[in-house]
């Protein structure tokens, strides 16, 4: 990992277009402020872990089978 | 693609790449007042403007007790017109992750 130190007001520049500059250090937050193309999604981690997660139960092939049973269950249920 | 049998649900089938399928519905089936704003990078990725039509999934997951849910939190719009599609992730959602679907 590359590591670099800050002050408040200073940035780091990644490639050509992404610009990570520090808002504001405080005693248990740093403030940042991002700056990238459009064409790139900028998230916070545990959000994108979260997503990624979400995704991989739902992408399960063992659980395909089961998943048109609940289906159907479902589906029945809502007919009825 | 799209099963009759399973309306309102559709399966999202990988053509490319690992094996991978999804059980999708629209996420105004599952809450009709459902409303997300696509902010202009996420509409620039899908190469549409604001009025385009797109289509809106969200990703359904059956939990291990039978509960099925849809994530309302993350869903995948796709621009028919292109042909393109992206799972929007949220810069400030309030929908769950996990809405149970209801039962009527």
């Amino acid at each position: 990992m590359l590591v670099f130190t800050r002050k408040r007001g200073e940035a780091i520049i990644i490639g050509d277009g992404i610009e990570v500059r520090v808002l504001r250090a405080g005693r248990d937050g740093v403030r940042l402020g991002i700056v990238a193309p459009v064409s790139l999604p900028v998230h916070r981690q545990e959000i994108h872990e979260q997503i990624r997660q979400a995704n991989r139960a739902a992408a399960n092939p063992a659980a395909a089978a089961g998943d048109r049973a609940a289906v159907e269950a479902l589906l029945k249920a809502r007919r009825r | 693609m799209f099963a009759a049998a399973a309306a309102p649900f559709q399966w999202l089938t990988s053509v490319e790449g690992p094996p991978a399928s999804f059980l999708t519905i629209d996420p105004r089936v599952v809450l009709p007042t459902y409303r997300y704003a696509l902010s202009r990078g996420d509409l620039s990725r899908l190469h549409a403007c604001e009025e385009s039509p797109l289509l809106w999934l969200a990703i359904v997951l059956v939990e291990e007790d039978g509960t099925v849910t849809a994530n309302l939190r993350a869903p995948i719009v796709i621009n028919p017109a292109v042909m393109v599609g992206h799972q929007v992730m949220p810069q400030g959602c309030l929908y769950p992750l996990r809405q149970v679907i209801a039962i009527e």
